[in-house]
């Protein structure tokens, strides 16, 4: 294959087209920054929020922003220490050298902190599937450590193919709110203490995600976290990725479903959300029942416990 | 029949027979998909699923994976 913009070999073949090593960089940059400008994902004077796990995703994403955005705007990195011995603890140390290079500050907050036990002790005291608890804690986490840091906007590095997993999900599901709340900013309700969430990477797949931090000598640990592919999100993924390879486009073409529905019936489930948001009894964090989701979590936690 | 040398990290490192040489098939006997995986060979070259390898040659097969 060579590449469509000079002829020389290719490195990669995908639905956002087929480039060379320099030609897939600019290509790479110029989606990311197109998708910033056209869904207004950072505006100038902005404080941004970047969740980090040292992990390739996220510190590509660091990378485009600390880039283009440091000079008009404030930048915080963030990165939430699940406590996966072997795993967390090699990221943050790749995390922490990756900011100091780019002048960027950070913050780690740790579930230990929070939960009062680490994912590695939380996977002995709740048998099963770990990552749903993982979510509701590192979800919460994020928004706390936003808020924290009187940051705007909190963006993450999600790309097509979680995207396209989110999409999915949610139509076995049958959760049509929350399908229509996906998109390259998230939520469809503004909320004192919520802090939004955008994914300048949503038109992005993750093998040009990870093909990125290579070519850029962005040496992140690839490897996957040892708990990943367990659940749900796993087997989709895996569907996801063998559909591509059979029907080139297709993950493309479910966001391009999604953000069609999204247009359409955003604004009524604005004026009528199923759930209104309140403020958790226990830690007063934007939640749609009396007590979060991630107090749940920590109760729980504390109530399975050995004295 | 053209011998590769495949390395991962989950199974290591093995030897696959594919009769054209080329990636494609390569990642079909391995059975995953070109969507999944990353193929690299020693010199740090990016293979696409069009190319051919050669006979005796090494490659490192990277999977694609989300989050970090």
């Amino acid at each position: 294959m060579k590449c469509e913009a000079c002829r020389q070999n290719a490195i990669i073949s995908s639905s956002n087209g087929t480039f060379c090593v320099d030609h897939f960089k600019s290509n790479f940059e110029k989606i990311t920054l197109s998708t910033i400008k056209k869904y207004k994902l950072i505006n100038d004077g902005e404080t941004i929020a970047v969740a980090n796990s040292g992990g390739k995703d996220s510190l590509s994403l660091l990378y485009i922003i600390a880039k283009y955005f440091k000079k008009k705007n404030s930048i915080i990195s963030i990165t939430i220490d699940e406590g996966i011995k072997g795993y967390r603890d090699k990221t943050i140390e790749t995390m922490k050298t990756y900011c100091d290079a780019w002048g960027v500050t950070y913050k780690i907050y740790s579930y230990g902190d929070f939960a009062g036990a680490t994912m590695d002790a939380i996977t002995k005291l709740k048998p099963g599937i770990p990552c749903g608890t993982c979510g509701v804690l590192r979800r919460h986490m994020l928004n706390f450590s936003a808020a924290e840091n009187r940051a705007d906007k909190m963006a993450t590095a999600h790309n097509m193919d979680d995207e396209a997993e989110n999409v999915m999900m949610n139509l076995f599901q049958n959760d049509f709110e929350k399908l229509i709340r996906l998109g390259p900013i998230s939520g469809i309700s503004q909320y004192k203490g919520f802090v939004p969430r955008i994914k300048p990477f949503m038109f992005i797949s993750e093998k040009e995600t990870m093909l990125f931090s290579m070519v850029n000598g962005i040496n992140a640990l690839h490897t996957p976290c040892p708990y990943a592919g367990l659940g749900f999100r796993g087997v989709i993924s895996r569907k996801i990725k063998e559909l591509e390879s059979e029907m080139p486009g297709s993950k493309r073409y479910m966001l391009d479903l999604m953000m069609e529905l999204k247009r359409e019936y955003s604004d009524s489930y604005v004026e009528n959300p199923r759930s209104q948001l309140v403020n958790c009894a226990a830690c007063g964090a934007p939640a749609s029942e009396e007590i979060c989701e991630a107090c749940n979590v920590k109760m729980q936690i504390k109530r399975l416990k050995p004295n | 029949m053209v011998k590769i040398i495949v390395k991962n990290i989950n199974f290591g490192e093995k030897q696959v027979e594919i009769k054209t040489g080329k990636v494609e098939e390569l990642i079909k006997k391995l059975r995953t998909t070109d969507d999944a995986v990353l193929i690299v060979d020693e010199n740090g070259d990016i293979y696409t699923k069009d190319k051919k390898l050669k006979d005796g040659s090494t490659i490192n097969m990277i999977e694609v994976f989300s989050g970090g």
